[in-house]
């Protein structure tokens, strides 16, 4: 009785349709909400996957054994795992780190690798599909300093769950000699002699990025194309999210209805093409301590062909500001304070900001934000799912000043 | 009533953090982690219990206040059930604090379908009764939650205590007309 009871209803008492969906309540959503393909697909399979059982502890020797059909299906079995241990860091996946012993791609150079299994959770805290981040890796591979990424089993034909294996990269998310007191990045502060050379790194690359969208699309299969003087792509990126507040919420929202309307009514026409990153912030790429150099971008699981605005809002929400040393100004992702932030990357990067844009873009990445953390991160801990649940349940609560920085932003816009 | 509930989670409390925490393996980063977390959120847990049946009261008056502007910016919403529903939870003195909070998601609903399909001018007469009486839940939330440690800059939210106090009775005869 508990079990429905904390499953299947919602504050309201009635029993949830979310809980337990039904292929009609599925296909209405899907019908009001049209997104990208292949994001369709992903989110209609945690829909089917919602009544099976949440996370439970699985033994690494379960892991070990599926790393092994995956790796046995794309090079045979000629290799052998060492060093293998659990990772932390993040609140959406499980990873655990190991050294293959092998002979390399093409099984004449024998090496040790050292590798990270980057596997899905029963239900995340954002569902997206691996296949998408497989090719994205690949296609920015000589680009942009990502990590190698070897295989993807991307419907968890050999392990318990849609999973990838990337290359491990040296490097740190945040200064040693300066801890964060926060999960996953949020408040983030690398100090003032860091700061300015991982600010202009971060700038220029992902400028780099986002010059970049085109031309990547042959390379992109998974991915819906954009156009330019299209409201298309970020329609659908609104769609997404509205879908997955539509999917997993446990209340409505009169100010979430209200912003999802205007993100609707006032989508603009896209003015270039570009791959954005999705989850463009501090902490999302990791750095050598000694030379200063990024040596990897990560988290690319919610890029999409679409406008460049939406990273910089995103890298500007106030989850990832903090004060100056002197208390006078909010750094943008940890960085510079707004107007010097966005200067900096019009010079770095060739592309101009606008203005306009980047405010309903600040309106996007909020909501985005607050589904995320806010609905999605609820409905997942309820549901028992991921293993780390007590982390998502404390995000949450980061959805709130969020949704303050929403209705700010929205009085100005509609002023 | 002893032990009362502040005493158990208090004992539960010391014994982690006394007893538990310092025999988890260093090495183990997700489970210190989690430990902490766990800490963190019992002790906000504690905090909260006194106080949470009014805090879901003072929410749900602030729904009703919502709905109040909805109503009288677009005709035909249909929020009349709902509406009688919050306040007669609200007059019921033996009402928990759940039964309380299903009614404000029940009102909710229902004043977001009231938006649904709204055009440019129908968002426009909602737009001051939308943003403007969100913010008061929502920096009360704010309030709640500031303990988390995500608030930019904690000065410009009121303290708990000031934010659960009673509106002015105008603005509750307001909210229960």
């Amino acid at each position: 009785m508990e079990k429905i009871l904390d499953q299947g209803c919602g504050h309201s008492g009635a029993m949830d349709p979310r809980a337990a969906p039904t292929e009609a309540f599925i296909g209405s959503v899907r019908h009001r909400f049209p997104i990208e393909t292949e994001i369709d697909r992903i989110l209609t399979r945690k829909m089917r996957l919602r009544t099976k059982p949440g996370y439970e502890p699985i033994p690494m020797d379960r892991l070990v054994a599926g790393l092994k059909s995956l790796i046995s299906s794309q090079i045979g079995s000629d290799f052998a795992f060492s060093r293998v241990r659990w990772l932390t860091g993040g609140a959406s996946k499980i990873q655990i780190a190991f050294d293959l012993e092998w002979k390399g791609m093409g099984g004449d150079h024998a090496q040790v690798t050292p590798m990270v299994l980057r596997m899905e959770p029963p239900e995340s805290v954002v569902e997206t599909s691996r296949a998408r981040e497989f090719e994205l890796i690949q296609a920015l591979d000589g680009i942009l300093p990502v990590p190698p990424c070897f295989w993807v089993d991307a419907e968890g034909e050999y392990l318990p769950f849609p999973a990838l294996v990337y290359g491990f990269v040296d490097g740190v998310t945040r200064p040693t000699n300066l801890p964060s007191a926060q999960v996953t990045g949020i408040g983030l502060n690398y100090g003032p002699d860091l700061r300015p050379i991982l600010a202009d790194q971060f700038l220029e690359q992902i400028g780099r990025v986002h010059r970049m969208g085109a031309d990547l699309t042959a390379k992109l299969p998974h991915f819906d194309s954009a156009q330019t003087g299209s409201r298309d792509a970020t329609l659908k990126q609104v769609n997404w999210w509205r879908r997955v507040w539509e999917e997993d919420r446990q209340d409505d929202d009169p100010l979430m209805e209200f912003a999802y309307q205007w993100l609707v009514a006032n989508a603009p026409e896209l003015d270039h093409v570009s791959l954005v990153h999705g989850d463009c912030r501090n902490g999302n790429f990791l750095f050598d301590e000694q030379s200063r150099l990024i040596t990897a971008w990560l988290d690319w699981e919610l890029a999409y062909l679409g406008d460049r605005h939406q990273d910089l809002a995103w890298s500007m929400q106030t989850a990832f500001r903090h004060r100056s040393e002197d208390g006078t100004q909010d750094l943008m992702a940890g960085f510079l304070p707004e107007n010097a932030y966005l200067e900096r990357y019009e010079q770095l990067s060739g592309l101009a900001v606008d203005r306009k844009r980047l405010r309903y873009f600040s309106v996007l990445a909020n909501y985005m934000s607050i589904v995320i953390t806010g609905c999605t991160g609820c409905r997942v801990a309820r549901g028992g799912k991921t293993h780390q649940d007590i982390v998502v349940s404390w995000l949450a609560m980061v959805s709130y000043p969020l949704a303050e920085q929403m209705r700010q932003t929205l009085e100005e816009a509609t002023r | 009533m002893n032990p009362d509930l502040d005493l158990q989670l208090k004992v539960v409390l010391k014994a982690l953090g006394d007893t538990v925490g310092p025999a988890i393996d260093p090495s183990n980063q997700l489970a210190r982690e989690q430990f902490g977390l766990a800490l963190a959120t019992l002790n906000m847990v504690r905090e909260h219990l006194p106080v949470q049946r009014r805090f879901v009261r003072r929410q749900l008056e602030d729904a009703l206040r919502m709905a109040d502007g909805i109503g009288a910016a677009i005709g035909g919403v249909d929020v009349a059930s709902a509406v009688a529903a919050a306040k007669a939870i609200l007059a019921d003195p033996e009402a928990e604090a759940d039964e309380i909070e299903a009614k404000r998601t029940v009102l909710n609903e229902a004043l977001s379908a009231a938006i649904t399909g709204l055009d440019a001018a129908g968002l426009q007469s909602v737009r001051d009764t939308v943003l403007g009486l969100s913010r008061p839940a929502l920096e009360r939330t704010r309030a709640w939650f500031a303990g988390a440690g995500f608030e930019p800059g904690v000065s410009d939210v009121r303290p708990l205590s000031t934010l659960l106090e009673r509106a002015s009775a105008n603005a509750n005869d307001g909210a229960a007309a």
